[in-house]
C-alpha cells in the first residue's frame, strides 16, 4: 500500500523559486498597482530613492486599506483561489502577485495599511527570516510602524503602503552615482510602462492619478487616437458560454510622417511603432498583451499600421489561461478562429494604405512595379512608356532597336535587388542615388566612345 | 417583456443555443436575431437583451427549449431565423449540426 510522505520544500528554496517567476521591475510594479486599483485607489504615489547606500521603493495608495486580519490573510502566499470569480474591478488572480512580484525585486517586503476607522497595521516578509525560520510573517507593533512611516502617512484616513527594501537591482551596484543613474533609468521606463499598461485608468472622470517621484504618469494610448490620421475600423463582440462579452475594435494608426517628433519618441521611435502591430488584449481595462499577433497573423511591414483592441472580462481567466504575472494568456481556439476572420478587414486597410504610398514612392517615370496577384510575384521593369526612351528607340533602325530592347530587358532582370536591400538595411543613409550627376554621365559617354 | 409568450421565449432560447453551438455568440449573430425577432414578433431591443440575459442564466440544453415549442408555424419561423443568424458570421459545423438536430427534433417537415 502506498504511503504519504511530507515532501514540502524548505522555505528558503521555495522562496528562491518564487523570486524567479520571470517578473521584471515594470511587471512587478504593475502587479502591485493592480491591487491598488482593486482597492479603489484614486491617487497612487510611487517613490524610489536612495537612502544612504541602499534604495527604498514604495507605492502608497488611498484605497480602502485592510484590517490586520485581512492584511495577514493577504500576506499569505496564494491567498485566493484562482477559480473563484472576480468581482468587477478586481484585477487579482491567484492572490500571489504582491508576494511573488515583491520577492522578485527585493529582499524585504513591508505592507502598512489602514482601513477607515481602524488602526494602522503592518506586516513584513523578510527573506532572511523566512530562510532561517520558515514562513514566519512579522506583524509589527506601533513603535515599529512609526519607524517605517512618516507623520503624514500615519495621519491618512485609509490606504496602503507597499515598501521594498534591499532591492536586488540596486544592491548589485557598488557606487552611489551608479545607483542613482539606475534608479532614474528604472523610473523613466516605469513611466512608459504604467502609462501604456494602465492608460485606460489614467483618463476620464474616475481617473487614477499615478505619480512617480512626484511626476504624474501620462497615459499612452497605443491606438494613437489623439493623433490626426488615426482611424477607428470595424468593431464587434462575442458572447461566451457564460454570456460575458469579448469586444474587439480595429484601429489604423497614422503614418509616421504624420506624427510629431515628440509623439514618435513617446511611442519608442519609428522601428518600435512599426513593430508594435497586432493585438492589444485588455483584462478589466488593464493591458495584458501589447502588440503581438499571437499566431493569428504574420508580423509584416504591410500590417504595420494595424492595432486590434481585444477586451476580455476576468471571468474568462481560466479559459484564457492568464498567468500569475498577468503578462501572458492563451486565446481559446474557437475565439482565435473568430478573431482571425475579423482581422482580414483591418489588416487589409493597413495594407492598402501602405501599398498606395508604395506606388507613389516606388514607381517613377523610368521604372514600374508589376504586382501579379495570380502568381503573387512582384517584378520591377523599365517603363516602356517613358518619353525619353521612346524618343531614343524611335531613332534606331530595326536591328539596333531589337538589340537595345534585349539589352533593356536583361538590365531589368539584372537589377541588383539583394545588394540594394542589404545595403539599405545596413547603411541606408550612405546611398545617394540622387547625387549621380554630370561627372557620372561624362564617364559613361567616354566609356561608350571607347567601346565604339 | 411579460407579453412575450413562453413558447416564443423558448424559441428565442433555441436560436441562441444553435448560434452558441460553436462556443460563442458573435455580435453579428446577436444583431441578426434581434432584427428578425423585432421584424416578425415586434420584440423591442431592450426586451430582447433581457431574454439573452435569461438564456445565459439558464442551465438547460437545446432539446429542452425545443420541447417547449408546440406551435408548428412558430417552429418553422424559429428554424428560418436560426439558420439566418447562425450563418451571419459564417455557419460553423457545430452550428449546422445543432440546426439539423432542431429540424430532426421537430419533425420530418424540416429535414
Amino acid at each position: 500500500m502506498s504511503r504519504l510522505v511530507d515532501a514540502s520544500p524548505p522555505a528558503k528554496n521555495h522562496l528562491a523559486v518564487m523570486s524567479r517567476m520571470g517578473y521584471d521591475f515594470n511587471t512587478a510594479v504593475a502587479d502591485i498597482l493592480d491591487n491598488s486599483i482593486a482597492a479603489r485607489a484614486r491617487a497612487i504615489n510611487i517613490e524610489f530613492y536612495l537612502n544612504g547606500a541602499s534604495a527604498i521603493f514604495w507605492i502608497e495608495d488611498d484605497g480602502i486599506g485592510m484590517s490586520e486580519e485581512e492584511l495577514i490573510k493577504n500576506m499569505s502566499i496564494g491567498c485566493k483561489n484562482a477559480d473563484d470569480e472576480r468581482t468587477e474591478g478586481d484585477l487579482g488572480r491567484f492572490g500571489a502577485g504582491l508576494k511573488t512580484a515583491s520577492f522578485s525585486q527585493a529582499d524585504i517586503l513591508s505592507v502598512i495599511t489602514k482601513r477607515a476607522d481602524d488602526c494602522l497595521c503592518a506586516a513584513v516578509w523578510d527573506k532572511a527570516v523566512v530562510a532561517e525560520k520558515g514562513w514566519q510573517l512579522e506583524v509589527l507593533d506601533s513603535r515599529e510602524i512609526d519607524a517605517l512611516t512618516s507623520d503624514d502617512q500615519r495621519q491618512r484616513d485609509h490606504g496602503t503602503i507597499v515598501r521594498w527594501d534591499a532591492i536586488s537591482v540596486i544592491q548589485s551596484l557598488d557606487h552611489s552615482p551608479d545607483k542613482q543613474i539606475q534608479i532614474d533609468d528604472i523610473c523613466s521606463h516605469l513611466h512608459l510602462h504604467i502609462g501604456l499598461y494602465f492608460h485606460k485608468f489614467l483618463v476620464g472622470n474616475d481617473r487614477v492619478v499615478v505619480k512617480i517621484n512626484n511626476r504624474p504618469v501620462e497615459p499612452i494610448d497605443p491606438f494613437m487616437r489623439h493623433i490626426q490620421g488615426s482611424e477607428e475600423l470595424e468593431d464587434t463582440y462575442f458572447r461566451t458560454e457564460k454570456g460575458d462579452r469579448i469586444t474587439i475594435q480595429g484601429y489604423r494608426i497614422p503614418f509616421i510622417s504624420k506624427m510629431s517628433q515628440s509623439d514618435i519618441d513617446l511611442y519608442g521611435g519609428e522601428t518600435n511603432i512599426r513593430q508594435n502591430q497586432g493585438l492589444y488584449v485588455y483584462r478589466q481595462n488593464r493591458l495584458i498583451i501589447a502588440g503581438k499577433w499571437m499566431g493569428l497573423h504574420r508580423h509584416s511591414n504591410l500590417a504595420g499600421l494595424t492595432r486590434i483592441e481585444v477586451n476580455i472580462p476576468s471571468s474568462l481567466d481560466n479559459e484564457w489561461a492568464t498567468d500569475v504575472k498577468k503578462s501572458s494568456l492563451q486565446i481559446p481556439p474557437r475565439v482565435k478562429q473568430k478573431i482571425k476572420k475579423l482581422l482580414a478587414k483591418p489588416i487589409g486597410a493597413s495594407r492598402k494604405a501602405y501599398q498606395y504610398r508604395g506606388d507613389k514612392e516606388v514607381a517613377n517615370s523610368f521604372w514600374k512595379a508589376n504586382n501579379n496577384e495570380r502568381t503573387k510575384l512582384i517584378t520591377y521593369e523599365i517603363d516602356p512608356n517613358n518619353t525619353s526612351l521612346q524618343k531614343i528607340v524611335g531613332q534606331l533602325d530595326a536591328a539596333s532597336k531589337r538589340e537595345f530592347l534585349k539589352y533593356l530587358i536583361e538590365l531589368s532582370a539584372a537589377l541588383p535587388l539583394t545588394h540594394i536591400y542589404s545595403t539599405m538595411a545596413t547603411s541606408s543613409k550612405s546611398i545617394a542615388q540622387g547625387a549621380l550627376g554630370d561627372d557620372a554621365l561624362k564617364e559613361l559617354i567616354e566609356a561608350l566612345k571607347d567601346a565604339c | 417583456m411579460s407579453e412575450i409568450g413562453s413558447q416564443l421565449k423558448n424559441g428565442i432560447f433555441a436560436c441562441l443555443a444553435i448560434c452558441a453551438a460553436d462556443g460563442l455568440i458573435s455580435g453579428e449573430e446577436e444583431k441578426c436575431l434581434e432584427k428578425e425577432f423585432e421584424k416578425y414578433f415586434g420584440i423591442a431591443s431592450k426586451d430582447f437583451q433581457k431574454i439573452i440575459d435569461l438564456y445565459f442564466r439558464s442551465q438547460d440544453q437545446l432539446e429542452i427549449f425545443l420541447l417547449s415549442v408546440d406551435d408548428v408555424s412558430l417552429r418553422t419561423k424559429i428554424i428560418e431565423i436560426a439558420r439566418l443568424a447562425a450563418a451571419a458570421d459564417g455557419l460553423q459545423i457545430n452550428e449546422n449540426i445543432a440546426l439539423q438536430k432542431a429540424e430532426a427534433f421537430w419533425g420530418e417537415a424540416f429535414v
